[in-house]
């Protein structure tokens, strides 16, 4: 699990380049000023291609936040 | 000079990912990396393209180009251009990217089909063009959702898809009479790629994004090679060798009738690529030939094999020999008169492109797979020959090339030469030679091999040197029925002894067989009377022989020249009448 929670702040950090260390299971979307609507676009773009997932426009617009993220990604990954 | 050479694994990695992250973090790599040039992107669109951020950031690293983008707020196209204050008039950009989408003008609530107008677009980039000088690139329309075949789509007289050709056409004819305009053919990406591969309804329902992330990649790819092609002059020659080149084997073990070049494969491979070189060619790219191998192997395979579409005339430099082939490069180089930099080297050999590389660094050599069906993909995706505008010059080339071809056809109705010459109504106008139309001259003398009889290379400054001790010249240009040839011919002479001496006379290969060299040997004839008051003079012509100007070996004696010494000598004291074929214009 450690390497599925690593790998998700990188992608975070990476796709609204802020610091890893400003992500945490805590962070929300309203903490980050760089995560805005279009940040949003290339996070799920990058997610998909990531996690190998599919995710669904209603799913996309609740995952704002690193605990709604992780749990929709591990849902599916459970799944398959 | 490539700023981003330290970048090249990189650049190399990142083609196999369509990762966002993965272009996200070179993009962050790229903008450490100082310039001292940045070209500047404005980016006007109907839907959201700030996505397409980092792709178009790594796709223009990779071919050198350093850019800022800006990204105007999607979807108020005309209000922005209308607004005096929006950033699309900043005087910094030099590019505006327009992109609409075909649904923008499709009206919702009506029912009529409904096309883009194209008047309306017109104006929009008139009213960019009134403000700004910055080059526009304006996308086409594609398609923006799956097909769907359930209704007989194909069958369907009025289909979307035909309303996209119609106004891409339409499209099209209105770029042409802007300068500065050109067209992104997005059309041609989302065909490229399929239209199942390129849309994600996710993002255009989410964020109106049209474009899955293949298709981003792809779209910015298309916007960074149109920049690239806008901004760096193409290359001008493309080298090729011969065997297992332009045809598979060796003709001078097989002969010209058994060499691969046919329908069928492998020889359809050859034949292809071949055919893509023609359209090269006819596009303004100069071929030349370089191939170790007796010439009239060489010259058969392109003569007598009819599979052969590329002839000997199609190559303006064909060096086929034993000798190492940079020789023949640089011998090319300094026959057509382009820099090394301007060629690119294509062998199937390894061995002679690794001795090309290390010789000649200037010269681009590409990498040629064992596989011949791949030749046109390489030199196509090397990006090298891509031009926006194609250059006056090349226009230009293109144009005597089919004038020439009408000249050709023109002559077959005729039984005799004098009949076709004097139907040809050629007009001709002389320039003193001044500083005006030297470069034209210096060119000539450079370039020209064949009709020169002294193939003497002065540069400007020798001429000008020369004009202050007393010799003149002139530059002739020849028009006829079928267009301007240009200036095509030089001749200069200077005063030597009590006599004159024909320093220089030259035709350009395009206009031998006209007599326009007995036009020009009595224009000068007449002017040194005209300047001594008809005076009797000598005057002197020296035949200077090379390897290629064996055409003009008699060209003194065949005119009464009398050899005295090194010289052809004749005296003159009358006016010469010139061929009665020419009209001269001043």
């Amino acid at each position: 699990m450690k390497n599925f929670e690593k790998k998700l702040i990188k992608i975070l950090s990476q796709v609204l380049k802020v610091k890893e260390s400003k992500i945490n299971k805590k962070t929300n979307h309203n903490d980050i000023e760089s995560w805005d609507s279009l940040q949003q676009l290339n996070l799920i773009s990058a997610l998909e291609v990531e996690f190998d997932i599919e995710i669904s426009v209603e799913e996309a617009s609740e995952m704002l936040s690193y605990k709604i993220i992780s749990q929709i990604i591990k849902e599916k990954r459970k799944n398959d | 000079m490539n700023f981003f050479k330290t970048l090249e694994k990189d650049f190399v990695n990142i083609a196999n990912s369509i990762s966002p992250v993965d272009y996200s973090n070179l993009s962050e790599k790229i903008k450490k990396i100082k310039n001292t040039k940045k070209i500047n992107i404005c980016i006007l669109s109907s839907y959201t393209t700030e996505i397409l951020k980092d792709f178009i950031v790594v796709q223009l690293a990779q071919r050198g180009i350093a850019c800022n983008l800006n990204f105007l707020p999607y979807n108020y196209l005309e209000q922005e251009i209308l607004n005096d204050k929006s950033l699309i008039y900043s005087s910094k950009n030099d590019v505006i990217l327009v992109l609409y989408l075909f649904n923008d003008f499709i009206d919702e609530n009506s029912k009529k089909i409904s096309k883009p107008n194209i008047t309306r677009i017109s104006k929009s980039i008139k009213t960019i063009q009134k403000k700004s000088k910055a080059k526009i690139f304006i996308s086409n329309f594609f398609q923006t959702q799956f097909l769907n075949y359930g209704d007989l789509y194909a069958e369907k007289e009025y289909s979307k898809e035909s309303l996209i050709l119609e106004s891409n056409i339409k499209l099209l004819s209105m770029v042409k009479k802007k300068i500065n305009v050109h067209i992104l053919d997005l059309k041609n990406v989302i065909l490229r790629l399929g239209t199942n591969k390129s849309f994600n309804p996710k993002l255009n329902f989410f964020g109106k994004v049209p474009f899955s992330i293949n298709a981003q990649i792809e779209v910015s790819k298309e916007i960074a090679k149109f920049i690239k092609a806008s901004y760096f002059t193409n290359k001008k020659c493309l080298v090729l060798d011969a065997d297992n080149t332009l045809w598979g084997g060796i003709v001078g073990e097989l002969g010209f009738e058994n060499i691969m070049l046919s329908e069928s494969y492998p020889g359809n491979t050859f034949k292809n690529f071949q055919n893509y070189l023609l359209n090269l060619h006819q596009r303004g790219i100069i071929l030349a030939l370089a191939s170790k191998n007796n010439f009239d192997d060489v010259k058969d395979a392109l003569s007598k094999n009819d599979d052969s579409i590329l002839k000997l005339n199609h190559f303006s430099s064909v060096k086929v020999n034993w000798d190492e082939k940079f020789i023949n490069l640089q011998k090319i180089s300094h026959e057509l008169n382009i820099g090394l930099d301007s060629m690119v080297f294509f062998d199937d050999s390894p061995f002679e492109r690794e001795l090309i590389k290390k010789k000649l660094p200037e010269v681009t050599v590409l990498d040629v797979p064992n596989d011949s069906s791949k030749y046109v993909n390489i030199i196509e995706n090397s990006e090298l020959f891509d031009s926006l505008i194609i250059s006056a010059e090349d226009k230009k080339r293109n144009k005597l090339y089919s004038q020439e071809k009408k000249r050709k056809k023109f002559k077959e109705n005729f039984k005799d030469m004098n009949g076709f010459l004097s139907n040809l109504k050629m007009k001709v106008k002389f320039y003193n030679i001044d500083k005006g139309n030297l470069q034209r001259v210096v060119q000539l003398l450079s370039k020209t091999n064949q009709f020169n009889l002294t193939t003497k290379r002065h540069s400007e400054s020798d001429l000008i040197k020369m004009f202050k001790n007393g010799s003149f010249g002139y530059s002739m240009r020849l028009s006829d029925c079928f267009g301007d040839n240009g200036i095509v011919g030089v001749i200069i002479i200077s005063p030597f002894k009590n006599s004159w001496y024909v320093d220089t006379l030259l035709l350009s290969c395009r206009v031998i067989g006209r007599k326009v060299e007995d036009l020009m040997l009595s224009f000068i004839i007449n002017k040194i009377l005209e300047k001594n008051n008809s005076t009797k003079f000598n005057l002197l012509g020296e035949y200077i022989k090379t390897t290629k100007n064996q055409l003009v070996a008699d060209f003194y004696k065949s005119r009464g020249f009398k050899k005295e010494h090194k010289f052809w000598k004749k005296s003159f004291s009358t006016p010469v009448l010139p061929p009665n074929l020419f009209k001269i214009t001043k």
